[in-house]
């Protein structure tokens, strides 16, 4: 009789851990909200960092912190001419903290932009909350289509991509490279990813590539053994195309090379597989990977040369993709800013983003287009090859703007 | 093509068993606590999350040499044989109280312990390096297979047969299953029942903690593994039947394949499969396959 009393009990307990865990995962506090943004100082101004400094999207965060942090030691402190500080905020990775943190650093700290935003998720909300709130966000990351289609509004501006150029620009050079038959894709499940896998898709087809063998989704944020999944592949695969990032990242990459797919089939990612943020914690594992991002630190132009110098010296690593998406979004702001005569506030800032001019990025001379609000830019198909102790993304190919589709067709 | 997917699925199922070993290793201790001293432990997820982070903090990022990882896990084992030896005794004051309130304190020391770990180590998603030596892939009947997992394998292997000819051969573990029966007449034969219970929740504790470091390769390093684990034990506990050490063995492995194998063959299924393995074993056989029969 005590036997059946105690394992209902363990049962009991075991659910009410778990839900303890839950409501200590989601009930992060936040305040009411107050919306009066009058703005405070005449001539200075404040730049909310909105990043995920929690969860497997840490990793990424992290290098958003590090970007902001080098920009704003290298302007002394300065924005448009104007003094000018920065306000770090926890999104945990998760839409509903994202806004209440937005929220917060609109109502109580008075920022009159907002950066940084991971994920897609992330990015859908705060677009909205830009939209409705009146206060500029500038997506340093998230690619969500979503956020820039159609009549896009004047209070979003993007420095990275749309998912369907990060996706289309790989499936382009998958379809002239890897085969027209036998794709495999494998991503996260959520609407990064699937977006993601969409965008390759297109332009797989577009380049005369045919329906893929399989599509194999993870759960998101909870698979640490891909182990099962990729047991999945087809054996007559002739490539996979992979979209993970962070902490993710690292453990597909390994658990690749650790069951010996990089001997069965060649391995195609977005850009986050192998960004330099991700690498230290793969290591040997990641050789050999190919991906398509708009960026390479082996890039060769001026800005990346100074750049890369900079980020050197200061942090004694390569700079990553989200490195620069970060470090052109406060160059974004720092040229939008200085085009502003008189006070800087929300609204002067947001009214002054069409006329921030080119920016000279790492990447690459680009500007941002005033319809999308996305870069115009071109695409860098990258293998990882060692060189000494340190990785080298080295650039391979080249997909073309004009070769590369903004937005899925309706 | 045939023997590529029947290779593959190999690869599945032995998979399935170093999943397996890492969650009996704190599968066992949690059911070893329970059954023979009759407390409930819900800080055994923080146990394993301190090993975990312990030896992160210790051995950081980069590669690792075989030494150290040896070293670290040797001196994570008894460090959480001490942190046993203080749960035994902030556990303590609460005899006769029922388990509820046992749930709440050791719950409690569990969240705060992990908060001090997050505070060291950040909240970030982290991960540890396996040594060199380990760290490559072995043949497995033709296919890549990582000689980490296969350690894994081999080591929980190895409790699972000293626990067991531990507590189920040997005088010591005949005390210590008699004083759950009959502890007044334990007593009168002049052993400490007090001592025999003390020496029970630090060996489970130590497994924890050493799960942990074993397991940090593995499943990662990141806020809330410590509940995640702690459910994954609490599921194989209730499967095996509480207090059997041959039950926390079938319990985690068979946990271990519906995780590796499961997800494979009925990916659409992978997350109820847990909790619907669980509900059938408990319909069938309430007090889980190897529980005691009831009285």
């Amino acid at each position: 009789m005590s036997q059946h009393r105690r394992s209902a009990f363990l049962l009991r307990a075991g659910a009410g851990a778990l839900a303890l865990a839950l409501t200590a995962c989601g009930g992060s506090a936040a305040g009411p909200a107050d919306d009066s943004s009058a703005d405070g100082a005449a001539d200075s101004m404040k730049v909310g960092l909105l990043i995920p400094q929690t969860g497997v999207y840490s990793p990424i965060g992290g290098e958003m912190q590090k970007a902001v942090d080098l920009y704003m030691a290298q302007h002394g402190d300065e924005l448009g001419g104007r003094p000018a500080e920065i306000v770090t905020a926890d999104s945990a990775g998760n839409p509903e903290t994202a806004k209440q943190r937005a929220k917060e650093l609109i109502g109580r700290e008075d920022v009159d932009v907002i950066t940084g935003i991971v994920s897609s998720p992330e990015g859908v909300t705060l677009a909205e909350e830009a939209a409705t709130s009146q206060v500029p966000i500038v997506i340093a990351n998230a690619g969500a289509n979503a956020i820039t289609a159609g009549e896009v509004s004047p209070y979003v501006w993007r420095t990275a991509f749309s998912t369907n150029q990060l996706g289309y620009s790989a499936g382009v050079y998958a379809a002239e490279h890897l085969g027209k038959t036998g794709a495999v894709l494998m991503g996260a499940d959520y609407s990064g990813g699937t977006e993601v896998l969409a965008g390759f898709l297109a332009g797989y087809k577009a380049a005369g590539g045919s329906d893929p063998l399989a599509q194999i989704m993870t759960p998101f944020g909870k698979t640490q053994n891909f182990q099962p999944y990729l047991a999945e592949i087809p054996a007559e695969a002739s490539f996979v195309y992979a979209f993970y990032a962070g902490g993710e990242a690292i453990t597909f990459v390994k658990n690749w090379d650790e069951f010996g797919y990089k001997d069965k089939f060649p391995l195609l990612g977005a850009q986050n597989l192998t960004d330099e943020d991700v690498l230290p914690a793969i290591g040997d594992a990641a050789v050999g990977v190919m991906t398509v991002g708009l960026y390479s630190p082996a890039l060769d132009n001026d800005a990346n040369a100074e750049f890369v110098d900079l980020w050197k010296k200061k942090y004694d690593l390569l700079p990553s993709i989200i490195a620069v998406q970060t470090w052109d979004a406060m160059q974004l702001i720092d040229q939008a800013a200085a085009t502003v005569d008189g006070t800087i506030t929300a609204e002067t800032l947001a009214a002054a983003f069409p006329n921030a001019g080119t920016i000279a990025s790492p990447r690459g001379d680009f500007v941002v287009d005033p319809d999308s609000h996305n870069p115009t830019q071109s695409w860098y198909v990258r293998e990882l090859q060692k060189d000494g102790d340190s990785y080298v993304n080295t650039v391979i190919a080249t997909v073309p703007a004009d070769e590369v589709v903004d937005q899925p067709s309706a | 093509m045939s023997d590529w997917l029947d290779a593959g699925l190999l690869v599945n199922i032995v998979d399935g068993v170093a999943i397996g070993g890492l969650l009996f290793l704190l599968a066992v201790g949690l059911t070893m606590i329970f059954g023979l001293v009759d407390m409930l432990n819900l800080g055994h997820g923080a146990l394993y999350m301190a090993g975990g982070y312990g030896a992160f903090l210790v051995l950081g990022t980069g590669p690792v040499s075989l030494m150290d990882y040896l070293l670290v896990a040797v001196l994570v084992l008894g460090v959480g044989a001490i942190a046993g030896l203080g749960l035994g005794v902030a556990v303590r004051p609460l005899a006769g109280r029922g388990h509820l309130d046992q749930a709440l304190l050791t719950l409690g020391l569990g969240i705060v312990v992990a908060e001090v770990f997050m505070l060291l180590a950040g909240r970030g998603f982290q991960t540890l390096s396996v040594p060199p030596q380990l760290g490559r892939s072995v043949s497995l009947v033709g296919e890549s297979y990582p000689l980490y997992r296969l350690v894994v394998i081999a080591v929980s292997a190895i409790v699972a047969v000293l626990t067991y000819v531990v507590f189920e051969r040997t005088r010591a573990g005949s005390l210590a299953r008699a004083t759950v029966d009959d502890p007044q007449m334990v007593a009168a034969m002049g052993v400490n029942v007090g001592r025999v219970r003390a020496a029970v929740v630090m060996v489970g504790a130590s497994l924890a903690a050493f799960a942990g470091v074993l397991g940090a390769p593995l499943l990662n390093l990141r806020p809330g593994v410590d509940t995640e684990v702690l459910v994954l034990a609490l599921i194989v506990v209730v499967i095996g039947g509480l207090g059997s050490i041959k039950g926390a063995v079938i319990g985690a492995l068979l946990i271990g394949q519906v995780q590796t194998l499961g997800v494979s063959l009925f990916p659409g299924l992978a997350a109820y499969a847990l909790f619907g393995v669980m509900v059938l074993v408990l319909l069938v056989r309430p007090g889980g396959l190897f529980g005691r029969s009831v009285a």
